[in-house]
């Protein structure tokens, strides 16, 4: 079991509220991505959970227990941190090993639970080594070794692959996602980087400053964002923007349109424009479009090649029924 | 005495450079504060502890300013017994190498052997 609640929820350092007071539901055995901006709260609304942090108000409830004042270790979950947080004086046997070696577990227990997870995240090999001797990834799969060995209700993630290169932290969310699904526990996973989010999320939260701004499958916030701040976060590259005028020919403020909905034209369209930077990708060209119509260049989405060199002439056309409007609050018109 | 401030400095700056992370890591996996510290912040403030020692040990070995100014020939520490050997009547040169060399040889046999943790101690947080 592992269904966490959140009623109410605040926290403030001092007089200043970095998380307003907040509701949310995290079903049990779900993958629930937090992802929002630097600074946004996430990490200290990861850390409300696993109390680490003290809430200034409201309760947090797992498995329909009042757990807002019992202590971390007591709460049945299980944390990876950002840098690992692996011991540095211990073999990754004894890192492992740790938390069952504080629960008081015998030493045969320990060493079967120990051996398990290690041949689950292929460690087999390194179980003498020091942290100092493993690569990253390896760190990082010491440090979920020693989340699984615990059966948690639920692990919390904070930015577990930010320490990664790109390859492998491609590699590592793969892993993350086999782990949720042969496991079937809840994971809470915070991240700033939305290609993360979108790929392993069953239900991301957006947060901006500390408040919700939406929460719903990725596809929900990718074809229906109930902002602008959501529209432009999710996707990548992120959706064209534009207001003025073209907003007001279809009772809008704002309206927002992703790069893979426009055409692309060299004879006829309804925006002229001249390209500017091209991002060849082999399998996609985004290009980078001056129109008339935004002050801002807009991103257009190519599929494979295509001979447009800088300062070409091009019309786009976007497509009506993917065009979303939003109101002067920068809330979405349906 | 005189050396507690650069102590109490030194392994200030030692255990502030422990990660929190790790000490959360293991508030997470259940350790009381004791074991927190009995397992985890101790053994990585070792190299810091071990630096900290020798430098205490090499300062006190070397404040023989203060012991010949402020101690009786009676209660001489060996810095002070070297200095003896060189009085008004005469260099002891013999004497005076030899009280010289058992008087650098604990330090030079420690650090010797404690050199890495030293090393390692001093430079502690100055790389990533």
């Amino acid at each position: 079991m592992g269904q966490i609640q959140l009623n109410q929820v605040s926290k403030s350092f001092g007089s200043v509220e970095v998380i307003p007071p907040l509701d949310l539901t995290i079903e049990d055995g779900e993958f629930v991505v937090f992802v929002g901006p630097s600074g946004c709260g996430k990490s200290t609304l990861l850390r409300l959970i696993a109390g680490l942090e003290d809430v200034s108000g409201g309760h947090v409830t797992i498995d329909g227990a009042d757990a807002t004042a019992v202590p971390p270790a007591k709460r049945g979950l299980a944390m990876v941190f950002q840098s690992y947080a692996l011991y540095p004086h211990m073999s990754v046997k004894k890192n492992i090993a740790f938390p069952l070696r504080m629960a008081g577990l015998g030493q045969a227990a320990q060493d079967k639970k120990v051996e398990d997870a290690a041949r689950v995240l292929n460690l087999t090999d390194y179980l003498d080594r020091k942290p100092g001797q493993l690569s990253g990834g390896q760190r990082q799969r010491v440090a979920i070794g020693r989340a699984i060995v615990r059966e948690p209700a639920a692990f919390l993630f904070d930015e577990p692959l930010s320490n990664l290169d790109a390859a492998l932290r491609v590699g590592m969310r793969l892993e993350i996602s086999e782990l949720h699904k042969r496991l079937d526990t809840t994971m809470i996973y915070v991240t700033h980087d939305q290609v993360e989010a979108m790929t392993m999320a069953d239900k991301i939260v957006v947060l901006q400053a500390g408040v919700i701004e939406q929460v719903g499958s990725p596809l929900e916030l990718y074809q229906r964002p109930r902002n602008t701040f959501v529209a432009g976060f999710i996707g990548s590259p992120k959706m064209n923007q534009i207001e003025g005028p073209e907003a007001a020919k279809h009772d809008a403020t704002t309206i927002g349109i992703r790069p893979e909905h426009i055409d692309i034209s060299e004879t006829e369209g309804t925006w002229k424009g001249t390209v500017g930077v091209s991002e060849h990708l082999g399998s996609d060209t985004f290009f980078h479009v001056q129109t008339e119509a935004s002050a801002e260049p807009l991103t257009v989405r190519a599929t494979g090649e295509r001979a447009l060199g800088y300062g070409d002439t091009v019309y786009l056309t976007p497509r009506p029924d993917h065009l979303h409007r939003f109101d002067s609050k920068g809330l979405r018109l349906e | 005495m005189m050396n507690l401030p650069i102590i109490v400095w030194m392994l200030y700056t030692y255990f502030k450079e422990i990660p929190g992370e790790i000490l959360e890591a293991a508030r997470m996996d259940g350790a009381s504060l004791r074991e927190e510290i009995l397992y985890v912040l101790t053994p990585m403030a070792i190299p810091g502890m071990a630096s900290t020692v020798l430098l205490n040990v090499i300062l006190s070995w070397n404040e023989a300013f203060w012991t010949l100014q402020l101690t009786t020939s009676d209660a001489a520490p060996l810095t002070q017994f070297i200095a003896s050997y060189s009085s008004p009547e005469g260099l002891f040169y013999a004497k005076l190498s030899a009280a010289s060399i058992m008087a650098i040889a604990p330090i030079l046999i420690m650090g010797w052997f404690s050199q890495k943790q030293l090393v390692r101690g001093l430079t502690f947080g100055a790389v990533k």
